[in-house]
């Protein structure tokens, strides 16, 4: 076959592609996303019981937000991300330290999470710090590429750095998003590389610490024995679990109806936050949550194409991580609320109140979509690197590759082979 | 180079995405881990937790019947219940304690240091106050602070404040009958509440849903209907209060009992009571002496003892009897009248209330005939009135009696007798000799609807003495009112019979009697010969303007006479009894 002629099946492929519209995969994510934004919508409602019309304008102010986000998301390119990883890192920083100063930082339910800016919702630096430490991982991968394997810049560098912003988060405190961020980067870099066996001894040599980190706050602790055992204390450390499990169940195949849950009104703590799911679970029973899980896993593989079909290392990485941040943080979050792993205050995505959870998820979301566009019109984009950057990166690339080579290992990320458009990397 | 990174680039970015891949996989594999989870819990042990949150949330709860309402003999209401708010806190829900104790100290009158103790109690629930007028609820509503309820609740109203208080009794706060009828039919009235289930919120507050339903419906206390006349009761309230403050005594009383049926038409003790709020006035004020306290009540006592002497046959009324000009020595006793008199008749021993001759009288009855008529009047036992706290007073036992016993008890000592009984025993005189049972309960129906239960007519009694006896006492106590002790109950509208009575009253440590107290009482019958009530009178000590039972309580049974008389609409006589005639 011809370059001409695979080029012209490849222009035709593409036009019957436009046509159809949700075939492509970017339009497939976006119609995802906005099930589940709507999705969260209506469960936002359903959850205040009263006070509809402020909840409603509350929310749907919240969505505008994260639609404006989800907008500069999916238009960018997103290698716009990549250049300014830097930079993002550093704003990340400043963020996680601010939000620790007591003059700046609001305290709420005994953490300091918040900062007010004078949005609708207080700004929690936390959320977006997901997204920022996936994008900056991302660029930081392919910027080592050839050295992954190395034990300084595979893996002491990134997770020094990883360490000190999870260390951050870890300070307000917020331990459940703290071991999220951590798991998510952790396994980008695995994923692009990094030996395993570095990882093993990292947590090896990190569990004093995480013993420490549990066993030293009284109020871990007891999460932790109350979810091994919530009847043990039924009104006291286990009341938080009970009660969820007590909505999810008594939902049982068919759930109450929308709006008919109980468990809200005052027995269930967070029901509309870190323990959505067990309204749905209660209002939708288990056809609505299955329902809802089913949504998850489609919109899971619906990423994996997109991760798959990426066109160049950061792209590949940054899909996959912000699709294992979605992924992780909703099982997270499910696995809570039913009680399969200790409460830790983990937002559901797209449905739990909390406007920087939904902002910042909808902007991953938004990068998700720019990504599978990218993959969609290829003659958009030139996968040259930046001119800037040119000689560093085919340096990197190229002595990555020579030492991989020598190695024998096979690791070279290698985007679909379509025609002409690889992206020139030797 | 190049075509080495060309053949090895598809291989290893195949190794990428087999590694993500297997990160995805791994993901959808918890998310199926999760799935069968919500099985378990919402197929398999749905049931386990669908009980639990029924038990957390699913409340019955009371729902209080009406109490019923008490009327008088004409349907005159003496007691009902209103629908009022009652404000509580839930300090827990209280934002400000103390600026929420300031105004609603403020608006509701209530203790600010007790409210502010209140709202920082470790608890969900206080009492700020209960049963407040609607115009309290409504300011209290419209503050709208936070932490601060209101419910209804029933409260019981008395619309003719204190008229008859000790017949009525009382509630506590709770519609609880504490006294009074209130209390004897309490289990009537209170009615049987109602059940419902509702929903509640965490707090255990309740919401209101449409999932709320009535499991039973209220049931609205019965209707008591009282034989008292309220008009009747204010009369005799009026007059005894009127003697009360003439006399000074330390406790009166008045009864009026329909002759015929015994139906107590009034029942008066002073000193009284608001049963609004019983607390503002001592306790002891709450007593129906008429039925908790015991008296010797001395010469009314009397007409007892000679109609048991005339109904053995001991004597007749012509029989005659030397009184010793009013002191005769029985034993190492000392017998005294007020006046002293030579030979009597029973019928003059009676007229001039002749200690002396009483005792002679009694003396050849004998001590089982004295014991047997007493008894027979039905003396020593409770009337059965339905009212709490009746006692049945003291007749002592026939083998407790001594030698001077037999003359003791035919002038009334010896013998503590409730005010009721000795009322009650007088419509002897009016039946032809029979006894007829004080009663107070004129029927009890469903709320605005028929009756379940009427006195009925006529209520039998006890035979005491025949009636031919009973007619001829009855003509001797017309003779005490027209020209005897008891001058001062004779008016021209109505013939009355009666008997006065002026008795020690016994000490209060039980031995002898005191110096200088008395009880005095008057016992009245009219219109003779055909009487229709009987009006009892007494009074605890008087301490001002005599003592005699004749100066102070013969008038008070006059005037009610009179005015319940014409209320009952009995024709007035048309000539007037001559002064000191015959009748």
């Amino acid at each position: 076959m011809s370059q001409i002629s695979a080029t012209e099946e490849h222009l035709q492929t593409r036009q019957r592609v436009a046509r159809i519209g949700w075939r492509r995969p970017s339009v497939r994510l976006t119609l995802l996303f906005g099930a589940l934004v709507c999705f969260g919508l209506v469960m936002a409602v359903s959850a205040t019981g009263t006070e509809f019309t402020a909840t409603l304008t509350h929310r749907l102010g919240l969505t505008g937000l994260g639609l404006c986000a989800f907008l500069l998301g999916a238009n960018t390119d997103y290698h716009l991300w990549r250049r300014h990883h830097v930079g993002l890192l550093l704003l990340t920083f400043i963020a996680l330290m601010a939000v620790l100063v007591p003059g700046i930082g609001a305290v709420r339910w005994g953490a300091r999470r918040w900062i007010d800016l004078g949005l609708p919702f207080g700004f929690q630096p936390s959320e977006f710090a997901k997204v920022t430490l996936c994008i900056w991982t991302a660029a930081y991968c392919e910027r080592n590429l050839g050295r992954i394997r190395t034990f300084t810049h595979g893996f002491l560098a990134p997770l020094a750095l990883l360490g000190l912003a999870c260390g951050l988060i870890l300070l307000q405190p917020d331990f459940g998003t703290a071991v999220l961020t951590g798991l998510v980067c952790v396994t980008v870099l695995m994923v692009m590389g990094t030996r395993p066996l570095f990882l093993l001894l990292a947590c090896a040599a990190s569990l004093p610490l995480l013993h420490q980190l549990v066993f030293d706050v009284p109020y871990r602790l007891r999460r932790v024995t109350a979810f091994l055992d919530p009847w043990g204390d039924p009104r006291g450390a286990g009341y938080q679990l009970i009660q969820s499990l007590v909505a999810i169940g008594s939902g049982g195949l068919t759930g109450l109806g929308l709006g008919a849950g109980r468990q809200k009104a005052e027995f269930l703590p967070g029901a509309h936050n870190d323990f959505a799911f067990s309204v749905i679970g209660e209002e939708l029973g288990f056809i609505g949550s299955v329902g809802l899980i089913l949504l998850l896993a489609l919109l899971l593989w619906q990423c994996l194409r997109v991760v798959k079909g990426s066109r160049d290392p950061f792209g590949f990485a940054l899909a996959l991580g912000l699709t294992v941040l979605l992924g992780v943080q909703s099982a997270a979050h499910i696995a809570v609320a039913t009680g399969c792993v200790p409460t830790k205050g983990l937002s559901l995505p797209f449905i739990s109140a909390g406007g920087s959870s939904l902002v910042a998820s909808m902007l991953a979301a938004g990068i998700l979509v720019s990504i599978a566009r990218s993959q969609e019109q290829p003659e958009r984009f030139d996968f040259s690197p930046p001119a800037g950057d040119a000689p560093l990166y085919e340096q990197a690339v190229n002595s990555g590759l020579r030492k991989l080579a020598r190695a024998g290992a096979s690791i070279v990320p290698t985007p679909e082979p379509e025609g002409g458009d690889e992206p020139r990397v030797s | 180079m190049t075509s080495a990174t060309d053949t090895e680039r598809p291989r290893a970015g195949r190794a990428l995405r087999v590694r993500a891949t297997m990160v995805i996989a791994a993901l959808l594999l918890v998310f199926a881990l999760l799935t069968a989870r919500l099985a378990q819990l919402q197929i398999v042990e749905a049931d386990t937790y669908r009980h639990y949150a029924e038990r957390q949330q699913v409340l019955s709860r009371e729902l209080s019947a009406p109490r019923g309402r008490v009327f008088d003999r004409r349907g005159r209401l003496l007691a009902a219940s209103v629908q009022r708010y009652s404000i509580f806190a839930d300090p827990k829900g209280v934002r400000e304690p103390d600026a929420t104790a300031a105004i609603l100290s403020e608006v509701l009158g209530v203790s600010r240091r007790r409210l502010e103790q209140d709202l920082r109690k470790d608890r969900y629930f206080v009492w700020v106050r209960r049963q407040v007028p609607d115009r309290l609820a409504q300011r209290v509503r419209r503050l709208s602070l936070p932490g601060v309820h209101m419910r209804r609740e029933s409260k019981r109203l008395y619309p003719q404040g204190r008229l008859g208080a000790h017949v009525i009794g009382f509630t506590d706060i709770d519609g609880r009958g504490l006294a009074g009828v209130e209390r004897t039919m309490d289990a009537l009235l209170r009615g049987r509440p109602g059940m419902e289930t509702v929903l509640c919120d965490g707090g255990r507050r309740i919401f209101r849903s449409e999932l709320d339903r009535v499991d039973r419906e209220p049931f609205q206390g019965f209707d008591v209907h009282l034989s008292l006349d309220a008009y009747i009761q204010q009369i005799a309230e009026e007059e005894l209060a009127r003697a009360f403050e003439r006399h000074g005594p330390e406790a009166a009383g008045a009864l009026v009992l329909d002759a015929r049926d015994g139906s107590v038409l009034a029942m008066a003790s002073l000193p009284a009571f608001d049963p609004q709020n019983p607390t503002a006035t001592p306790v002891a004020n709450q007593r129906n002496i008429a039925i908790t306290d015991a008296y010797e009540f001395g010469s009314v006592m009397k007409p007892f003892s000679i109609a048991a002497a005339l109904d053995a046959g001991a004597v007749t009324p012509k029989t005659e009897f030397d009184c010793h000009m009013g002191e005769w020595h029985i034993g190492a006793r000392r017998l005294r009248d007020v006046q002293g008199h030579g030979v009597l008749s029973v019928s003059d021993i009676l007229c001039h209330s002749s200690n002396i001759g009483t005792a002679q009288v009694a003396m050849r009855l004998g001590i089982e005939g004295l014991y047997a008529g007493m008894r027979a009047f039905g003396f020593g036992r409770q009337t059965g009135i339905a009212l709490p706290g009746e006692i049945g007073g003291i007749v002592r036992p026939l083998r407790a009696w001594n030698s001077y016993s037999v003359v003791s008890v035919s002038f009334g000592q010896e013998l503590a007798l409730t005010p009721l009984a000795v009322a009650g025993a007088f419509t002897a005189f009016a039946n032809d000799g029979v006894v007829v049972h004080p009663r107070i309960i004129e029927s009890i129906s469903v709320p605005d609807g028929e009756a379940v239960y009427t006195a009925g007519e006529p209520i039998t009694g006890n035979r005491a003495v025949g009636p031919t006896v009973a007619a001829e006492v009855l003509h001797m106590m017309r003779r005490v009112v027209a020209e005897g002790t008891g001058r001062n109950a004779r008016m021209d509208e109505y013939p009355v019979a009666g008997k006065t009575g002026t008795a020690q009253l016994a000490r209060e440590d039980g031995r002898g009697y005191s110096e200088g107290r008395y009880l005095a009482s008057f016992a009245g019958l009219a219109p003779y010969p055909d009487c229709r009530v009987v009006v009892l009178v007494f009074l605890k000590n008087p301490t001002r303007e005599g003592y005699y039972g004749g100066r102070t309580a013969a008038p008070v049974v006059r005037d009610i006479i009179r005015r319940t008389l014409r209320y009952m609409q009995v024709p007035e006589s048309e000539t007037p009894a001559p002064d000191g005639g015959p009748v």
